[in-house]
């Protein structure tokens, strides 16, 4: 798989691309800048992109301050939140100049596609929400799964934690994939952003502040107004952090003015159903887009 | 007959004696679309024809049947009274299937139909690949809305506007109705058999004892079967956000009930869909079911292969 760089406002940006023609597809990973017990990144999503890259160009993205994306300046305190993070993808987006764009975000990633959406449904040709409690209504559990967590930020022990509360089968995580995230966490720009938004720092100061109004705004909007294309929701049965409720809350709310929304549930799987359930995962995203592609 | 699309699919056979209306098209592995109610119903009849508006979708990727079930659309009745209920219409597709001898089958049951589909993957397993649940309200142990929704509709019963009202009712949109389904079920309203399905169903005893009692007498069997052993194939199960009969909420203790056994269970909720989501989400519908039936073989293969004791 082939690594590419792009400037995006003086972040130097990292993507992972595979494949050519058709519509694109981006994939944007979940987790939160600067968090020391896992690592998420465009690597997470490495199989559904050569898998994709078989039909169309596939691509997955690190964001904002993630895996090897640049951080944003200290001075910039945006570039520290969520809102920071939509505002580089959606830059991203129009730097790469290759849309309209299948967009699939899961986890935080979720909140990121669905914004975007709202914000610029120019460059979006469809939406794939997977397992995000970011961008749907109700109780999340992850903060509290890290709250517990008593090893050593950036540990194994710390990583094996974590997943064996987010996995319904935690031997899904390859051991290959768990030393891919922990190389991560030990970089120097990594370790700067955890120490960023480390206890008393930005992630209490303004991250979670600032995601937690712009939750709501965006709860507000989707009430009121439509998100202007085809709406595919992928969530798994099990996930113990985005539990199946707020996945059905979130098909309830977009529902109320988008008759195109589906909502396809799969079982046995934790928070990462890309992951644990490969299969019917790729089947529901592949039959979404050519749906799309196909004029329907 | 109109301009029924399936008309020119249409096929008997006598199966145990009973002269059975099917249709059938398409080559590739089998599917076979099962219908809703049952015979003798005072304000609705149903056929193979409710699947109209998917059949063709079907048959150019599967050899797709939809058979009538006993007693309903142009399938005959039984020869005697005692011959009619829960037990003698499972004991029909049974057959029916049985003596077509090309299974085993994806089921793909829309809410009595889907019933059936989940017993017969109980009791004969050998004859079904995977079953999908459509609004299968009949299999949840949840509430059902019809006696609300569906009370009082205009006289006399079975009459074109009373059918349209009954079924509009059953739709999210009112819009959602084929015309097509609306002239077949008038017709099929007016055949003789239609109308000694009635008479014989019309005794209210005979209705509590051979459809009702034998109906939630197999339904306790069949949910001590998910408790304790889960439906034995890959599981579909796909309803209508807004479907006025049978409660979202439905679908979702479906799932909770299916998913534990089975680990190859999914869910697929349609927004701007009602009781008939084949009716009113045509193209998302045939997408979702036909490329889930397309991966049962090697879903089924994967799980298979889990069961199996680890290597050290």
């Amino acid at each position: 798989m082939q690594n590419h760089f792009i400037d995006v406002d003086g972040i130097r940006t990292r993507y992972l691309a595979a494949g050519s023609g058709k519509c694109p597809v981006v994939f944007v990973h979940g987790g939160t800048i600067g968090d020391a017990g896992s690592a998420s990144s465009a690597d997470d999503f490495l199989p559904l992109v050569e898998a994709c890259g078989a039909t169309r160009q596939a691509i997955s993205v690190d964001r904002l301050g993630h895996g090897f994306t640049d951080n944003p300046p200290d001075h910039d305190l945006s570039g520290w939140t969520m809102a920071g993070s939509v505002s580089h993808f959606i830059r991203f987006l129009e730097e790469l100049g290759a849309g309209p764009y299948h967009l699939v975000g899961q986890s935080r990633g979720g909140y990121v596609v669905t914004r975007a959406t709202l914000e610029r449904p120019d460059l979006v040709a469809s939406l794939t929400i997977g397992d995000s409690n970011t961008v749907a209504p109700g109780g999340a559990r992850n903060e509290g799964i890290h709250l517990r967590n008593p090893h050593p930020a950036g540990s194994i022990e710390a990583m094996e934690f974590t997943t064996n509360l987010y996995y319904f089968d935690p031997s899904t995580l390859s051991r290959e994939l768990a030393q891919k995230k922990l190389d991560l966490l030990a970089t120097p720009k990594i370790r700067a952003a955890i120490k960023r938004m480390g206890p008393g720092g930005y992630r209490v100061k303004h991250y979670l502040p600032g995601l937690l109004k712009d939750r709501e705004e965006l709860f507000m909007r989707l009430r009121s107004e439509p998100l202007k294309r085809r709406v595919q929701i992928i969530w798994a049965f099990n996930d113990p952090t985005a539990p199946i409720e707020m996945g059905y809350n979130l098909f309830e709310l977009i529902s109320l003015h988008q008759p195109h929304c589906s909502m396809h549930v799969v079982n046995q799987s934790g928070h990462s159903a890309y992951r644990e359930r490969f299969q019917p995962f790729m089947r529901v995203l592949s039959t979404h887009l050519e749906t799309v592609d196909n004029g329907y | 007959m109109g301009t029924d699309p399936m008309r020119v699919y249409a096929e008997t056979m006598a199966v145990d004696g009973i002269e059975t209306r099917f249709y059938r098209a398409g080559h590739g592995a089998p599917v076979v679309l099962l219908h809703n109610g049952h015979s003798g119903m005072a304000n609705e009849v149903h056929s193979a024809r409710m699947w109209a508006p998917v059949f063709q979708q079907f048959a150019s990727n599967f050899h797709t049947i939809a058979p009538d079930r006993l007693g309903q659309g142009e399938t005959n009745v039984p020869g005697r009274p005692e011959e009619y209920g829960h037990d003698a219409s499972v004991n029909h597709v049974r057959a029916f299937l049985r003596r077509l001898d090309t299974g085993p089958y994806h089921l793909v049951g829309h809410d009595e139909g889907a019933f059936i589909a989940a017993q017969i993957a109980f009791d004969a397993p050998e004859l079904v690949a995977s079953v999908t649940l459509v609004a299968a309200n009949s299999l949840t142990p949840g509430s059902d809305r019809r006696g609300i929704v569906l009370q009082n509709p205009p006289l006399p019963l079975l009459s074109r506007q009373s059918l349209r009202w009954t079924f509009e009712n059953s739709c999210h949109s009112h819009l959602g109705l084929p015309v097509e389904w609306l002239n077949a079920a008038e017709e099929i309203a007016a055949l003789p058999s239609t109308q000694t399905a009635l008479s014989v169903m019309a005794d209210e005893d005979r209705l509590l004892a051979q459809q009702t009692a034998q109906w939630t007498t197999t339904r306790s069997r069949i949910h001590r079967l998910i408790h304790s052993e889960g439906i034995p194939c890959p599981t579909l199960i796909v309803w209508g956000l807004n479907d006025p009969i049978a409660p979202i909420e439905n679908a979702k203790y479906l799932m909770e009930l299916l998913a534990v056994q089975q680990r190859d269970t999914e869910l697929r909720l349609l927004n701007a869909a009602g009781h008939y989501p084949h009716w009113e989400q045509p193209e998302a519908f045939t997408q979702a079911v036909m490329s889930f039936i397309d991966q049962v073989p090697e879903l089924a293969a994967a799980t298979h292969a889990r069961s199996l004791p680890r290597e050290s």
